[in-house]
């Protein structure tokens, strides 16, 4: 079946099983997933195969919280998307990480934690999600990558545990699976095909999916089963656009859709000044030892369980760059720049290396922190976003404690200082950056009460319709949010087409 | 707030906590940021770069933490040469791993540093 345009389906009507909204790596692994099981289904994509501006623009919405900024960019609702065939990961990094027990684990001090997942539940998903990004499967062991490089920890203790970060090369679904797509007879694929109301028909299920092009083709389907992949920020926006069924939108009994909007806070501040020792040589982003898979490997550190119970800390975790950009670390200093004095070590040199920090924690699902809609319209007519952004004061202290951690670790060990302020420039007035991951507007739960989807991702309200992506997450981890996406989405599909797990 | 430390100087004491001894640069070669002094224009605080990085640090131990005391280190009082300032740092650095470890640390200047670093810092300055 080939990829073709809302604009050239005949008919005002498309009748399909299963109808799954958004072509990112989620919707694009469902609707493979389920060809592999002999089931039909509609993909249905707002962008083309490439980005435009015209698809573009239909993200862009109002920021009135904290700004989602990258170095001195600020991304906007547009930056942090891309409405193509392929969806973000068309220009994502491919740094992957599961989420850690911890991650799923209900948290007396983390108000809003809790996964009705455990690592069981999800383990398997995670294996074949490895494989659909090609990074080495079930790679997570730091140990283990230290005796493949030959090199002892540097440190391990009570404090902090090493925490690798696997890259994909990175996998573009739509480039690496366009032509999957393409050759599937089981995948009708429409693009510039976007999803503007879900309709809700008497029997409280989806009846309807109204469908708009850009140059103004409406087509409905009429889908058994709908799911909905379109995203942390466009999740939220489909659904309470959607007002065949009342003012609140569709699936949103609980008043939580919108509500709790997370994003991964991080935040470049400090910078360590190492002995040149190779137990420290996985602690910056570099191929991997044994060779690829994974593209690059790059290994950090986060606070124990135990510690972050203790201290009642959220997830994070820090890591070294050392790499060009981002401060003064562009490259080891030497000795004629000035930047080092010569270190000897049983007669050998041993010059001293500075890098740059970077950390990344988990944040509160904050029932400030939301995504609603607008007043304004896009050329669809669909109201545009507002997003408000907030973080609660467990992120500052979380990094300001990783930081003290670190340096007392490599202190420690006789690796080496950290500044934690350098240049004199107070640690709290170090802006927070966004991780271009939107996540926790649809979010999971048990109790329809305080979730939008039940464990199967399925909609406590409406029958007929999943939500599957970063939206559904209850809590964030620390981990980037795409491998965990791909694994939902193996499993959501697995569940629809009555597949058990794999062993 | 207590200034700033030059890290670029800092280095120095860095350097000989973390490994072992410290090879004194030539001149000032350290001191291409255009704060420290030349080689032939002494000013304060001169001397090497290690004695140079000291006594930064130890302007911003006193303000950061004015109730450390310095260490009675003889040789550090008595030593005119980085030889035996060096010699002092290296002996003094197990004891500044265990700092850390036990939570013995003092921020300074921006910098995260063990106590018996910011005393030596003192006492050497």
């Amino acid at each position: 079946m080939t990829i073709r345009r809302l604009d050239e389906v005949v008919g005002p009507r498309i009748a399909s099983p299963v109808l799954v909204v958004g072509a990112g790596p989620a919707g694009i692994t469902v609707a493979l997933e389920l060809a592999a099981a002999g089931r039909s289904c509609v993909l249905a994509e707002s962008g083309d195969r490439g980005p435009t501006a015209e698809a573009s623009d239909l993200d862009r919405g109002d920021v009135v919280g904290m700004p989602l900024r990258f170095e001195d960019v600020d991304l906007g609702t547009q930056g942090v998307r891309m409405r193509a065939l392929g969806g973000a990961s068309q220009h994502w990094t491919g740094m992957c990480r599961p989420l850690d027990p911890i991650d799923l684990a209900a948290r007396p001090w983390r108000p809003g934690s809790g996964w009705p997942l455990v690592a069981d539940d999800v383990e398997p998903w995670y294996r074949r999600a490895e494989a659909s990004v090609a990074i080495r499967p079930g790679a997570w062991d730091a140990a283990a990558w230290h005796a493949a490089a030959g090199t002892a920890m540097p440190f391990g203790g009570d404090a902090l545990v090493a925490t690798p970060f696997q890259f994909s090369p990175p996998v573009r679904f739509g480039d690496a699976r366009g032509a999957e797509l393409e050759a599937s007879e089981l995948i009708d694929v429409v693009l510039d095909a976007t999803a503007v109301e879900l309709e809700v028909g008497p029997s409280g299920r989806i009846a309807t999916v109204v469908l708009r092009s850009r140059t103004g083709t409406t087509v409905r389907v009429t889908p058994e089963v709908v799911v909905l992949a379109t995203g942390g920020l466009e999740v939220p926006r489909v659904l309470l656009a959607s007002r065949s069924a009342g003012s609140a939108g569709v699936a949103n009994s609980s008043g939580l859709v919108g509500s709790g909007f997370m994003e991964h806070p991080h935040r470049w501040a400090g910078r360590v000044h190492l002995v040149d020792d190779p137990a420290l040589g996985l602690y910056s982003l570099a191929p991997p030892p044994g060779g690829a898979p994974p593209s690059a490997l790059w290994l950090g550190w986060s606070p124990t369980p135990e510690l972050q119970e203790a201290e009642s800390l959220a997830h994070g975790s820090i890591l070294l760059w050392a790499g060009g950009g981002r401060g003064a670390a562009a490259a080891p200093p030497t000795a004629e720049s000035g930047a080092t004095s010569v270190l000897l070590a049983a007669g050998e040199a041993r010059p001293v290396r500075e890098a740059s920090v970077t950390m990344r924690v988990e944040q509160l699902p904050l029932a400030s922190s939301t995504v609603r809609l607008g007043s304004a319209t896009d050329a669809l007519g669909m109201p545009r976003l507002v997003l408000d952004w907030r973080v609660d004061p467990d992120v500052d202290r979380t990094m300001r404690r990783m930081l003290e951690l670190l340096a007392q670790e490599l202190g420690a060990a006789g690796l080496g200082r950290v500044e934690l302020e350098p240049g004199g420039q107070p640690f709290a007035e170090v802006p927070i950056e966004a991780g271009s991951h939107p996540m926790g507007t649809a979010r999971m739960h048990v109790d329809p009460a305080l979730g939008v989807v039940d464990a199967d991702l399925r909609s406590h309200d409406v029958e007929n319709l999943y939500i599957v992506g970063s939206a559904v997450f209850p809590a964030s981890g620390h981990a980037n949010p795409t491998l965990t996406i791909v694994a939902l989405a193996h499993r959501l599909a697995a569940h629809l087409a009555g597949i058990e797990a794999p062993a | 707030m207590s200034p700033p430390l030059d890290r670029r100087r800092f280095l120095g004491l860095v350097g000989a906590a973390v490994g072992v001894a410290v090879v004194p640069l030539p001149g000032c070669a350290g001191d291409d940021d255009g704060a420290g002094p030349a080689p032939t224009t002494p000013t304060t605080p001169a001397g090497s770069p290690l004695r140079r990085s000291l006594a930064v640090l130890a302007a911003a131990v006193r303000a950061a933490a004015p109730e450390l005391e310095p260490l009675d280190l003889e040789q550090v009082a008595l030593g005119g040469s980085d030889d035996v300032l060096a010699a002092a740092v290296v002996e003094l650095a197990p004891a500044m791993r265990d700092d850390f470890a036990r939570g013995a640390v003092v921020d300074a200047g921006g910098w995260r540093l063990s106590e018996t670093e910011a005393r030596l810092a003192l006492a050497a300055s």
